[in-house]
């Protein structure tokens, strides 16, 4: 077999010209190139789909500190504004401010299991509540954004001192999980 | 060309039937829709569970309406976890038995289930106190289980109290 000049040589068997020219390299390539923004598209389209789906309306209520770690739990109901008490280890908070340090809260420190500083902070909100709704009923509603490893004592001596303050509906924040994770499986049969 | 289209360019004069639809303003729609959504997204998905305090209203209430009324109390302590239904025959759930917590609260299930089937139609209102050194996930965790077989009326309560009716 005789050796022949490197060349191209491909699409010379395809009797159109306009062909022969493309892949030859003899046709004049145009400057202006069109973009397949199609698969853009697919993904914007499906990001959208996506973020519509975790959109949340009632937006961020709590700010999670990076003390508080929330317990899972598979039934819960969504977040309803309402005043924030935060039980951290170190520290209890009403609505982002500090009440009291968490190791001073007990028996002997409190008798009688209310806190004052706390109550008087819920005193003022339900005063304030009362004062901006004169026509509305007040529904005591507090939520408890509590750490996971406090122990109940805390939270009855809190959940007294709301009670004092006629805030008598507690909301326990919690992070939602699934259900396998939350509690254990159902009993079958 | 107004943000719709244009007719795709052809030769000899005829109108080509092919119509190029111009993707730019739905790609600007969909940045921008993107941009806020990205902005407002909250990512951690926190909830709640709804409860009454029981502590004063079991001090308010005069002992003859407490009879009448059926519920389930439920004591979670460090070596066990006790439950009944009013009137019923008390249940201890041993740690000794269960060493495992996730068993313990699987056995406290089905003692739920089971006080509910007791019930007959009526939904007993639930009423869980603890220990004090007990930890909050595990009060988390029983109420959870409560929501999770039915009963939805859940109280805390003070674990004297509680005693109290589990005697």
């Amino acid at each position: 077999m005789p050796i022949k000049k490197p060349a191209k040589r491909l699409g010379r068997s395809v009797k159109l010209k306009f062909v022969t020219d493309m892949i030859m390299g003899h046709g004049k390539l145009s400057p202006i190139h069109d973009l397949n923004v199609t698969p853009m598209v697919d993904m914007l389209v499906m990001l959208v789909i996506f973020l519509l789906m975790t959109f949340s309306a009632t937006g961020e209520i709590l700010f999670i500190s990076k003390d508080i770690v929330l317990p899972g739990a598979f039934n819960a109901t969504p977040m309803e504004r309402a005043p924030v008490i935060a039980i951290s280890n170190a520290a209890i908070a009403f609505e982002g401010e500090m009440v009291v340090n968490t190791a001073t809260v007990n028996e002997k420190t409190f008798p009688g299991g209310k806190i004052p500083a706390l109550k008087e902070l819920l005193d003022r909100s339900r005063q304030s509540w009362t004062d901006s709704h004169p026509s509305g009923e007040f529904n005591g509603q507090v939520i408890i954004q509590c750490h996971n490893e406090v122990p109940f004592l805390v939270l009855k001596m809190i959940m007294k001192t709301c009670a004092e303050a006629q805030y008598m509906g507690m909301n326990f924040a919690i992070q939602e999980v699934s259900r396998a994770a939350a509690t254990p499986p159902a009993h079958a049969g | 060309m107004a943000g719709g289209g244009a007719p795709t360019p052809s030769k000899g004069g005829k109108k080509s039937v092919d119509f190029t639809v111009n993707l730019v303003p739905t790609i600007d729609l969909l940045s921008v829709l993107i941009s806020f959504l990205l902005i407002t997204a909250v990512w951690t998905q926190l909830a709640r569970i709804s409860t009454d305090t029981a502590v004063q209203k079991s001090m308010e209430k005069p002992r003859q309406d407490k009879e009448k009324e059926k519920k389930i109390n439920i004591l979670l302590g460090v070596d066990e976890m006790k439950a009944n239904l009013t009137g019923q025959e008390l249940k201890i759930i041993k740690k000794s038995d269960y060493p495992d917590e996730a068993k313990q609260f699987d056995e406290l299930r089905r003692t739920l289930e089971d006080f509910k089937k007791k019930a007959g139609d009526t939904k007993p209102p639930v009423i869980l106190a603890s220990e004090d050194n007990i930890p909050y996930r595990n009060l988390i965790k029983a109420m959870d289980l409560c929501l999770d077989v039915g009963l939805t009326g859940i109280s805390v309560g003070d674990p004297e109290a509680v005693t109290g009716e589990l005697l």
